[in-house]
């Protein structure tokens, strides 16, 4: 009995000491087990270039915006004159379309030419003659050797010999013209830079049927040495922004990569976004600002027109 | 006088061990369910935890992080726009279905962080390389998704392994230990893009935007910065407590007011309180009239009531002491067990042991005291009327 | 052995006691008056309900009477608060009871050292001399066994040495040898005439066991609330404890 009770004495009490033990190490394999106070995410973002900023999302284009190269008319591509990345100076060749169909005409034509200029010549013989026969008549003295019918017939056949030529003569003129006339739809076929710039895009290979789709642009040509940042500006912040107001963007793959950003303009008219967000179905979240800044095209690494960027615009808060 | 009462308290085994047992039985409902009730709004507020930024953004109207309403994509610059905020990134937010390699779906906690910061990210990595999630159609996954995404023991899903989320591949990069989630689906983390290629399409996608105050600024004056400038409600990170704007606090609260859990786990505490009350007054009742006969003669002797009630006060103290110690023993085998399997759920803070102790007590000084007044009540002259 | 010309330890003058009320109140002590010697023993004995043990519940400060006085000591009890009363009987009055009320769950010596406990006597210091109060008693080699190994007169031997302990002036006994065989009933009533009685301490006994009278120096026979015959008892021959029932 006194066993028994000395027992459960000293077993409560050992096991009241290992309870408090055994909490105390939970609570420190709990302390383990919890997770670490927030901080900064693995790749720290890009501290803000400004205090105050009005954060946007933009994407890059070409300066004085790109410009989508038509085609005068549908016709398979005869030869690509630049490629992708090309600098071109104004008038330079980019293509030209299938003329073949123009060039033999042109080759009738001149055939029809030659063909001219002989009736031209004829003409000029037949006049000859008649006029020679009618000066001899008219050296015939004597009345009664030429009867004056004789004479006014010759002086007809002149006058139709005369009418020949300057119809002949016109037949000549109208085939010159017309080769002038195919010469130029020959020329319209071959496209050429409408200003200096860089070939950002083509869309067009040798022996393609080129379509005259507005949707589509055969070639895209811009000046890719300068380019321009268009940032959306939510419209709830469209009035912290002002005109002259500086800028940095930042690459949105990789924050560190900056570059700062010039004013050019505000667009003037607030548009519905278009969410860039790479999403097969584009929605339309808000309407946004556009406010246009440019650039020079930093050498190392390379920036590319179409990328995203995120823009800080400095401005201070209302 | 100390040794007297505690030789009077051992001596007795039968009513010792029975006290000590009511006491015992009653600290571990209490601290046991208290501590499953704090784990269980631990879970609520799981997501908190695993993607830990120190200031959540969310619509202005959201309570608790498990519902947010979608933001606008364009939400992200306007609270970046904010000069309190040193950095501000997209957080998407919802439970997925899974598609296994046998057919089954299961669903997850698909979480989408910005691509560039990885901010959000798991921060506990086992296995893999967290950037890896910048390569396409990838997913980082938590030890519970290698437990339920696997198709049996012997072949536990790891790095280099498929599934679909939504008819899309997803190609596991890394394997991260992350804190479960109240739904019970395991955390997936893909970046914010990727998150709404899998997510069927909505108007509005974005759940919360997370972001950190700029330097020498606390998240507080931030989040009311950033809910002042921008209309959205911005909750700081930092842990359940009496701030109600911790987005934890808010959280919980939700819980306690929207469910029944509170009500079904503090029905079980108070169970615990009113069976260790019972068992405890009604044994110490019982000890102390079993005693009465000596505790009169120790009256008569000339001992003072002051002395005796702290005889019955420190008997009752040492019961309860004891019954709390090997409360708190079973509750640390239970929640050890808990611990290594991850479920239940256990969450014990500090309080919990130390506001059971002064029930504990409590109950004792109860019992002492029915115990006292019994006892004032016995005249000493009673004594000779043996 | 004269105790006339001292003065009494203990003097009740006039006291009066009821219990209950209306029809059920009882008139338990009728201006009783009654005085006990230092170095004497004084037996109240008289049949159950004759109000001895409400008189000697009053002597020992544990029940307030209505009228008259109690002093002891020269100390009047029903003047002292109820503090300053259990203080006194802590201090001055040893107690031994019908059932021993032994505590079971401590050793006997433990048990003896009680009084001293309460005096605020350190427990080594109270061991030791609760050690040699049992030694007194003839107990002094069990002192570490608990009460219930005990037989009936070895118990009421340690409740003796409990009374004794602390030393006190007056010594209160309540039927300690009702629980008794003839055989532990004597031994311990040699006890009380051997240890418990010493000059100057006073030893009061409730008894209604003839069997033990003739130990006492001084009887006082109750009925009724009421001393109805007290004589002195000297000792030509020692006392004798009587085995047969003789007289009643």
């Amino acid at each position: 009995m006194k066993f028994i009770s000395l027992v459960s004495r000293f077993a409560t009490i050992a096991l009241a000491i290992a309870g408090v033990l055994g909490i105390l190490t939970i609570t420190r394999i709990q302390a383990e087990r919890a997770m670490p106070p927030p901080g900064d995410p693995p790749v720290p973002p890009a501290p803000k270039p400004y205090v105050h900023a009005v954060s946007a999302t933009g994407i890059i284009e070409a300066l004085s915006e790109n410009v989508a190269i038509g085609v005068p008319q549908p016709g398979l591509v005869a030869e690509l004159g630049v490629k992708v990345n090309d600098t071109v100076k104004q008038g330079d060749i980019l293509f030209r379309l299938d003329d073949r169909d123009l060039r033999s005409q042109e080759i009738t034509t001149l055939a029809r030419q030659s063909v001219a200029k002989s009736k031209v010549q004829v003409a000029e013989a037949q006049l000859a003659k008649v006029k020679s026969q009618l000066s001899r008549l008219n050296a015939v003295s004597d009345p009664r050797a030429v009867s004056v019918d004789d004479i006014d017939n010759r002086r007809q056949d002149v006058s139709v010999a005369e009418a020949q030529l300057s119809s002949a003569t016109a037949e000549l003129a109208a085939t010159a013209s017309e080769l002038e006339s195919l010469r130029l739809l020959i020329d319209r076929l071959t496209i050429r830079a409408p200003r200096d710039g860089s070939i950002i895009q083509v869309n067009l290979r040798v022996g393609e049927y080129a379509a005259t789709l507005p949707k589509s642009p055969a070639m895209i040509l811009g000046d890719i040495q300068r380019l321009q940042v268009r940032a959306d500006v939510d419209e709830q912040n469209a009035t912290r922004i002002r005109a002259g107001q500086k800028g940095t963007a930042s690459l949105k793959g990789d924050p560190n990569v900056k570059f700062p950003l010039e004013f050019v303009r505000v667009e003037p008219y607030i548009i519905p976004k278009v969410s860039l967000t790479g999403s097969s179905t584009e929605r339309v979240d808000t309407r946004v600002l556009q406010v246009i800044f440019s650039f020079n095209r930093p050498q190392d690494p390379p920036v590319y027109v179409g990328q995203q960027v995120d823009v800080f615009i400095e401005a201070p808060e209302p | 006088m100390i040794g007297l009462a505690l030789k009077m308290l051992f001596g007795d085994t039968a009513k010792y061990l029975m006290l000590v047992a009511g006491l015992f039985f009653a600290t571990f409902l209490i601290v046991q369910q208290a501590s499953v009730f704090c784990g269980l709004m631990t879970w609520t507020t799981s997501t908190l935890k695993n993607v830990a930024a120190p200031i959540y953004v969310v619509e202005e109207r959201v309570e608790q992080v498990n519902e947010t309403n979608p933001l606008r994509d364009t939400d992200v610059s306007r609270v970046r726009s904010v000069s309190a905020v040193k950095w501000a990134m997209p957080l998407y937010s919802g439970i997925q279905r899974v598609r296994i390699e046998d057919g089954s779906f299961k669903t997850v906690q698909l979480i989408g962080i910005d691509a560039a910061s990885l901010a959000g990210g798991p921060m506990r990595m086992i296995q893999g390389n967290l950037a890896d999630l910048r390569l396409p159609n990838t997913v980082v996954i938590d030890e519970l998704a290698v437990e339920r995404l696997s198709l049996d023991k012997t072949n536990p899903i790891t790095v280099g392994d498929h599934f679909e989320i939504n008819d899309i591949e997803a190609r596991v990069v890394g394997i991260c230990k992350a804190v479960r989630s109240f739904t019970g689906g395991p955390y997936l983390w893909t970046t914010y893009e990727r998150a709404l290629q899998y997510t069927p399409a909505s108007r509005k996608m974005l759940s919360a935007v997370i972001a950190a105050p700029v330097e020498g600024m606390t998240p507080d004056a931030a989040a009311a910065e950033i809910t002042r400038r921008t209309g959205l409600r911005a909750f700081v990170n930092r842990g359940f407590g009496e701030n109600p704007d911790d987005f934890n606090t808010s959280t919980v609260w939700w819980y306690v007011r929207n469910t029944g859990i509170p009500i079904s786990f503090g029905t079980t505490v108070v169970i615990g309180f009113i069976v260790g009350i019972a068992i405890a007054c009604q044994t110490f009742y019982a000890f102390v009239l079993d005693n009465l006969k000596h505790l009169g003669a120790l009256k008569a002797m000339g001992m003072t009531n002051f002395r005796l009630s702290i005889m019955l006060l420190i008997q009752s103290s040492v019961v309860g002491l004891i019954g709390f110690g090997i409360g708190l023993l079973a509750t640390s085998v239970f929640a050890w067990f808990a611990i290594q399997n991850e479920q239940p759920p256990f969450v014990m803070p500090w309080i919990i042991p130390v506001v059971a102790f002064g029930v504990i007590q409590f109950i004792c000084m109860i019992a002492a005291l029915l115990g006292i007044i019994r006892l004032s009540l016995y005249e000493p002259a009673m004594v000779f009327r043996a | 052995m004269s105790t006339a010309v001292t003065n009494p330890v203990v003097d009740v003058r006039g006291v009066e006691k009821h219990f209950g009320s209306g029809t059920n109140r009882i008139h338990v002590l009728k201006e009783v008056d009654l005085q006990a010697h230092a170095g004497e023993i004084l037996m109240l004995v008289g049949p159950s309900g004759c109000g001895k043990t409400t008189l000697l519940s009053a002597i020992a400060g544990t029940l307030g009477v209505e009228a008259g006085s109690i002093e002891v000591f020269g100390q009047a009890l029903h003047t002292m608060s109820g503090g300053a009363l259990t203080r006194f009987r802590a201090k001055h009055i040893g107690f031994i009871f019908q059932q021993f009320n032994l505590i079971p769950t401590l050793g006997i010596a433990e048990n003896v050292g009680i009084p001293l406990l309460i005096q605020g006597v350190g427990s080594r210091e109270a061991l030791r001399r609760s050690r040699a109060a049992l030694d007194a008693v003839g107990l002094a080699d069990r002192w570490k066994e608990r009460p219930n190994k005990l037989s009936g007169g070895q118990q009421q031997r340690v409740a003796i040495a409990r009374a004794l302990v602390h030393e006190p002036p007056l010594v209160i006994c309540d039927e300690p040898t009702a629980a008794l065989d003839s055989k532990n009933g004597e031994i311990v009533l040699e006890l009380f005439r051997n240890v418990a009685r010493s000059p100057g301490r006073a030893v009061i006994i409730v008894t209604h066991d003839n069997r033990i009278f003739s130990y006492a120096d001084r009887i006082a026979r109750m009925d009724d609330g009421e001393i109805v015959e007290e004589k002195i008892q000297t000792h030509e021959q020692p006392p004798r404890f009587i085995h047969e029932h003789a007289i009643h």
